[in-house]
């Protein structure tokens, strides 16, 4: 049985199935337990009303009972302090909002470090406090063995009044005696569960001195040797101002340089294929408007959005490495000094980092940011980021610009990215001042996991499950976006809603050197930004595979007039125009929806649109009018 | 060594690899708190192990992790040798 229908079943009747939450602290090994627990067979879910990704399978093999087990973000206390850590916690004291019919979990499991045993148990003791039923899994036994100071599990046990099993991550050794050990603690009389609101630092400092105390009398017994070698050694390197920065712009022009170098081929083949499933489909359907629906609309419409599945499949599969390796929490860190001279933290990096493939999966982890206003803020500069829907429109208008260069057109390309971060600079500075929401002040606090070897099977099924989930959840709104311009264009160009829009809006383009064409071009970018160009490829009536629709496009472009001056439509000034204004212009209904989720509200995500679409107008007109005063 | 004023210092004008120990914490009360829950309480053994460049975060071992903190942070932290 699937998860799927497990999680239908429970809302019809009392639960059957018991639910193990792993709930703990960041890098503790949480995951690798999830996976051993579940067989790494899992999908992620949402919390209702908040989109933070949970994991949620099976317990693997036969248990007596069936046994959801759920994994959420990382916790450092029991009292929230960003939104994925108030999503996380919501699980162990309102469990029915994600799984009907339960209240809370049958149990908590808790991994703990042993190499950094006290800040870990601290956790352990808020949860007993709160009522949990908790189980410790004891991880990296193995690295304080190295140090000279193993924990012994029975004695740790004894110390916390909880169950305590040793496990190792890698190997999976000792998983099937915490099974054991928590289907009996499932079986206990539940008590009542309540979280803490907040902390005071008497009460904090008191639980650290408990921690301390376990941990000094555990490793009292235990002759301390010399310190091995430490698995943080690299950050000499890493932090060093010479090498690391020098590492750090490596890395990420690495990053960059992969995605588009292995995804392009990939891209080229899914629209080939999706051209020819088209063309094959059209004779076999039935003449007039449901064949056009489904050949030119339906059919082009999921092409485009799979054509955007290789930067982002790569894209996650990379930022996988670099998460699990360690990377991306120094990249953190030597980021922060920048960001936070705008009002962003060294926590918008990754979500920043990740809006380079696509805003939307950057929307979606600025969840990570503490602080309202500083997340708000990461959501301001997300889709500035260079997305990846942009480089077919750059691609188009870069070769007509500079035909034959590919280097200066290279250096244009960089020169866009550059462009992104400034406007996104200045959009962050002038969003902090106008967001009525206090200063968040929360600082930058963040833990440096030890450099490791990526876990390859878990990285591999993290970036299939996050995919997976891009598809569902923007690939959607894509696709029927798509088609939605498709009816809009229906029959032809000539005659449709479409060229009616375009004529209206003709006198907004005027300006930057445009006519209705562009104009009309500029409305389809908004269902995804590169149907830019295979909307100018209908408008200009040039047809054929992707390769030669961009030739034939070039060449038409070369000859265009413009239908209000009848001066030629494309020129240096006009083409500069538009590739600043998608530069600029937030062009994606989908970015949009997800922003107004994510931000909870409407008011926010149509004031970003109607900011960054006004401003792009604004800077494409300027440029357009300074450039043709320059005869370009 | 008597903790006297001389003695006294933040963890943000830390140089070198030397071992110090939490004695305070002021500042901003949503970043103390923090602060305490990953570990900086009074008494605990923290070390400096790396600086970023330009002026960004200071990296320090405490508790057998290493953690980050902005220099605004960190100067939350009083500390003695």
């Amino acid at each position: 049985m699937s998860a799927a229908t497990l999680v239908g079943d429970v809302s019809m009747e009392a639960p059957s199935e018991a639910v193990w939450v792993l709930a703990g602290p960041p890098n503790a090994g949480k995951t690798s337990l999830y996976n051993h627990l579940t067989g790494a067979r899992y999908r992620t879910v949402n919390y209702p009303g908040a989109t933070v990704d949970y994991c949620i399978g099976t317990l693997a093999g036969k248990p007596e009972r069936p046994t959801l087990v759920l994994d959420s973000p990382g916790i450092v206390s029991l009292v929230a302090r960003s939104d994925d850590e108030r999503a996380a916690l919501s699980t162990l004291d309102e469990l029915g909002r994600l799984l009907p019919g339960h209240a809370v979990p049958d149990v908590v499991v808790v991994p703990v470090d042993a190499s950094q045993m006290s800040r870990h148990l601290v956790l352990v003791r808020q949860m007993r406090r709160a009522g949990l039923r908790t189980v410790v899994a004891l991880t990296m036994n193995d690295i304080a063995r190295a140090q000279g100071r193993p924990v012994d599990p029975a004695r740790l046990s004894d110390y916390l009044s909880v169950v305590v099993v040793e496990v190792d991550g890698r190997s999976g050794h000792g998983v099937q005696e915490l099974r054991a050990a928590v289907e009996q603690v499932a079986a206990l009389p539940a008590t009542r569960v309540a979280l803490p609101t907040e902390f005071s630092l008497e009460q904090v400092a008191e639980d650290f001195a408990w921690a301390d105390r376990i941990e000094s009398a555990l490793s009292e017994i235990v002759k301390r040797r010399p310190q091995a070698a430490s698995r943080r050694d690299f950050d000499r390197w890493m932090l060093h101002p010479v090498a690391g920065t020098a590492l750090f712009l490596l890395v990420m022009g690495g990053l960059f340089w992969s995605v588009f170098a292995l995804a392009s081929p990939m891209i080229d083949a899914i629209g080939s294929f999706f051209d020819f499933l088209g063309g094959a489909v059209a004779p076999h359907l039935p003449a007039g408007m449901l064949g056009a629906f489904v050949s030119q609309g339906v059919i082009p419409g999921v092409g485009a959005m799979f054509s955007f599945v290789p930067q982002i499949a790569i894209l996650f599969l990379l930022m996988g490495i670099l998460e699990d390796s360690g990377f991306l929490a120094r990249g953190a860190m030597l980021t922060d000094r920048f960001l936070s001279v705008i009002g962003l933290n060294g926590r918008s990096f990754v979500p920043l980092l990740s809006a380079n493939a696509c805003a939307i999966p950057g929307i979606l982890a600025s969840r990570t940011v503490p602080g309202r206003k500083e997340r708000l803020l990461t959501i301001l500069a997300a889709p500035l980021m260079n997305c990846s829907a942009r480089l077919p429109v750059y691609g188009l208008l870069l070769s007509f610009l500079v035909p034959g260069r590919p280097a200066l057109a290279g250096a244009l390309l960089a020169a866009l990215y550059l462009g992104g971060v400034i406007f996104a600079s200045v959009a962050v500075v002038i969003g902090a001042k106008l967001l009525r929401v206090p200063a968040s002040d929360t600082g930058f606090q963040l833990e440096l996991p030890a450099w490791r070897l990526p876990a390859w099977r878990s990285v591999l099924s993290n970036a299939w499950t996050r995919t997976k989930s891009y598809l569902g959840r923007a690939g959607t709104v894509i696709s029927v976006i798509a088609v939605l311009f498709w009816a809009l264009n229906y029959p032809d160009p000539e005659h449709s809603l479409g060229l009616s829009v375009g004529h209206f809006l003709q006198p907004l383009m005027e300006p930057m050197g445009g006519d209705w064409r562009i104009a009309l071009g500029l409305m389809a970018a908004f269902a995804a930004r590169e149907v830019f160009v295979s909307t100018l490829a209908v408008t200009f009536a040039v047809s054929g595979n992707e390769d030669s629709v961009v030739q034939g496009l070039l060449s038409v472009m070369h000859g265009a007039t413009n239908a209000v001056t009848g001066a030629p439509l494309f020129t240096v000034a006009s083409v500069v125009a538009l590739l600043v204004y998608f530069m600029v212009s937030m062009q994606c209904l989908a970015t949009v929806a997800v922003i107004r989720k994510e931000s909870g509200s409407l008011k926010f995500a149509l004031g970003q649109m109607a900011a960054y679409v006004a401003a792009s107008w604004v800077l494409a007109v300027l440029i357009y009018q300074i450039l043709h005063a320059l005869g370009l | 060594m008597s903790a006297s004023p001389r003695t006294l210092a933040e963890l943000a004008d830390m140089h070198g690899g030397g071992m110090v120990r939490v004695r305070s914490l002021s500042g901003r009360p949503q970043v103390l708190i923090r602060l305490e829950e990953i570990g900086f309480t009074p008494g605990t053994e923290v070390r400096l192990a790396a600086v970023a460049p330009f002026g960004g975060p200071l990296a320090f071992d405490l508790r057998g992790a290493r953690i980050a903190l902005r220099r605004a942070d960190a100067a939350c932290v009083e500390v003695i040798p």
